[in-house]
């Protein structure tokens, strides 16, 4: 997410009140107190161990930092200490980002990077838009040994009935769960690059593909590799295109993999000898072949002012129609392109407006059975529509995480805070 | 709220300050190697007034931004580069800083905040040094190239464990200790696992908790903190950014949960 909001500190009030019923002091106890010790599953200062073994919580990528004893000897005569915050400003409910659907099994997966958590639901839910309350899940994973945390992309094996959730930020890490899992449900894990977000699935290859932003690559993974399994190949260099690749499609049918990129490019912030500077380059669709290695130049770039693109976050191919769809994130909307546009070219159709409640969307995945659309929102709601949807068109059925109504504080991690003292607003950056 | 394509925003933005005197918002870019600056109260999809990006400005991955009004500049952290910079407040395009800052001695690395005393004239860097996790390194605002530093608080009795962003006002230093020294599973490149990689480390691993803690500007060495906002009501196990409201005696820092909190101790100010 890359927003910065300047927020009144009036709607910090607000949503203390419904967290917390009451302002002032954060009172101990109820669900948001509840949530944060099941994130953290020890708060008093322990000295770190780091067993090896597979599933390891405690990896072996360096050993976290000791407390010294004489910190800790000295501690309680140190003024200040255990004091409560005066406001909290977070969202007690989930948010969407990726969506993932098997037609097969019927199930519908949509990662939450606020509360750390995937929800899976049944691809034929009940959930009529003027329904006002939470959406019946069929299975809500999340805890400390599911190891999730920035959960973004998120992809299905329909053959092995497991599905995959890239880390984007806080963890490097690709867990893997069972269709059946829920609750504190333990993950298999894979160490990953920084900053991956997009994944898509190969049965042919037998591959798992990763688009990571931070080292602007492609990576590939064995299905089932796991720990410290290194990657079989990667797509990355000059020639290739990428530059900060979001989603990321793996369109087995017709042997491509398709990306797409928000334009940010720097070699600089992972290699410190770099001698050159950091680019903005125009946002992008790129298509590779999907046995591409190395520096290889894309089959199909969709780039330029008539494409509309504007933060293309999620990307999805509809091989039954042809049909590639992108979340046009910063501006609401779904575009849909020919699967072999190329080149800077308008989309063959926009679905986005106030009565559609696309706001922000950060997947989209397609269910050919019922011909239908499931486009997640970074926020409280999906959105399913008709696949050949087009303009201000209003959702079939409305996914809810919250009940209608609930506001939505769109944070997306923020590793960055200012205070704007002219105006009284907190800045944050996601 | 400001975001779209034309902002040139990027994921991860790790620094942001607030200048009141110009009214201008400075952010830091690491996936374009990029310094924007907007105009106050900004909201949108609008370009940035000014962009710092390009070969001359050495700008790798750059964390915390401090604007200092007084003498018109921006100061920058480099965590790839292990340096501090500081550029012209109006600065534009492709070029260079005025000043940067690398430790003499020790070096730095992993360069994660800045934050400048424009009365007192000294700088101060949150970064890891040769010698600790974590250490805030503190040098006269117009050092320039290697330079010794004029104090350093470091050591088991700081209580630092990992350092994420610094603030300072009215004498006193106000740190985010993380109780992590992040390090990665994977080489910076992406490329493969580190050598002794037996796979990630949970998000959920027990770890020393994250606390805010506060110095005055003149400490040096092992001092433990003046004050500090550390436990498990503070809603701190994970800490990153950090900002200050000296008028309202207000402090503000992402914890473990997905959002703000705010500390109301106006006695610390």
């Amino acid at each position: 997410m890359r927003k910065i909001a300047g927020r009144q500190t009036k709607i910090a009030s607000l949503l203390v009140a419904v967290a917390f019923g009451g302002a002032g002091l954060w009172l101990p106890g109820g669900p948001l107190q509840a949530a944060l010790l099941a994130v953290r599953g020890v708060l008093a200062p322990v000295a770190y161990a780091a067993p090896a073994g597979s599933n390891d919580p405690h990896g072996s990528a360096g050993s976290p930092p000791q407390e010294s004893p004489q910190f800790l000897k000295i501690l309680n005569t140190i003024p200040g200490g255990d004091v409560q915050p005066c406001s909290v400003l977070a969202d007690p409910y989930p948010s969407f980002n990726g969506v993932a659907i098997d037609p097969k099994a019927r199930l519908a997966i949509l990662t939450d990077p606020n509360l750390r958590s995937a929800m899976i639901y049944d691809l034929d839910v009940a959930a009529a838009p003027q329904a006002k309350g939470i959406t019946p899940r069929k299975a809500w994973v999340r805890g400390p040994a599911t190891w999730l945390s920035f959960a973004t992309g998120v992809a299905l094996d329909p053959v092995r009935q497991r599905f995959y959730v890239t880390e984007n930020d806080w963890g490097d890490d690709l867990a893997n769960f069972p269709y059946t899992a829920n609750g504190d449900y333990k993950a298999h894990v894979l160490a990953i690059p920084h900053g991956t977000y997009g994944i898509g699935i190969s049965q042919r290859y037998g591959q798992i593909a990763l688009a990571i932003e931070h080292s602007i690559q492609i990576a590939f993974f064995k299905i089932g590799a796991q720990n410290a399994d290194p990657p079989l190949r990667s797509i990355r260099g000059p020639h290739t295109g990428l530059a900060d690749p979001h989603g990321l499609f793996w369109d087995e049918k017709n042997g491509e993999i398709v990306v797409a990129n928000y334009g940010n490019w720097s070699q600089g912030q992972w290699d410190r000898d770099y001698p050159g500077g950091g680019h903005y380059y125009p946002p992008s669709i790129t298509v590779y072949k999907d046995d591409g290695k190395g520096d290889v130049a894309p089959l199909r770039v969709i780039e330029g002012s008539k494409t509309r693109l504007n933060w293309p976050t999620g990307v999805m191919v509809d091989t039954n129609h042809n049909e590639l769809f992108v979340t046009n994130q910063a501006a609401n909307q779904i575009l849909v392109f020919a699967r072999t546009a190329s080149g800077n070219v308008a989309p063959l159709r926009v679905l986005g407006g106030p009565r559609t409640l696309i706001s922000h969307p950060m997947g989209v995945a397609y269910d050919p059975v019922r011909d239908q659309i499931w486009v997640a929102n970074y926020g409280h709601t999906a959105e399913v529509f008709a696949r050949a949807a087009g303009g201000d068109a209003a959702p079939l059925r409305v996914i809810r995480n919250a009940p209608a109504g609930t506001p939505e504080a769109g944070f997306g991690g923020p590793s960055a805070i200012a205070y704007d003292s002219r105006r009284d607003q907190i800045l944050a950056t996601n | 709220m400001i975001e779209g394509q034309h902002t040139k925003l990027t994921r991860v933005a790790h620094g942001i300050d607030y200048d009141p005197v110009h009214d201008l918002i400075v952010a830091s870019e690491p996936l374009a190697s990029s310094i924007v600056t907007y105009r106050g109260g900004s909201n949108g999809d609008v370009p940035p007034v000014r962009v710092i990006q390009g070969t001359r400005t050495k700008i790798h991955s750059p964390w915390q931004v401090a604007v200092d009004s007084a003498h018109n500049e921006i100061w920058y952290a480099d965590f790839g580069g292990g340096y501090v910079a500081a550029f012209p407040l109006m600065a534009n395009g492709d070029v260079a800083p005025l000043r940067t800052i690398r430790d003499h001695e020790d070096g730095m690395r992993g360069v994660s905040g800045v934050a400048v005393d424009p009365e007192r004239n000294l700088v101060f860097v949150a970064a890891r040094s040769a010698h600790a996790p974590g250490a805030i390194l503190v040098f006269d605002r117009l050092a320039d190239g290697e330079s010794s530093p004029r104090a350093i608080i470091a050591g088991p009795t700081t209580g630092i464990t990992g350092l994420w962003h610094v603030q300072v006002h009215g004498g006193k230093i106000f740190a985010s200790i993380t109780g992590n020294d992040y390090r990665p599973p994977y080489d910076s490149g992406g490329y493969a696992p580190v050598a002794d990689c037996k796979g990630p480390i949970s998000e959920y691993a027990p770890r020393p908790l994250g606390f805010i803690a506060i110095w005055n500007e003149n400490d040096h060495g092992d001092v433990p903190p003046r004050a500090i906002i550390r436990g498990p009501s503070t809603g701190i196990t994970t800490i990153t950014g950090l900002a200050i409201d000296p008028i309202h005696g207000e402090v503000f820092t992402r914890g473990t949960l997905n959002g703000v909190l705010a500390f109301l101790i106006p006695n610390f100010f």
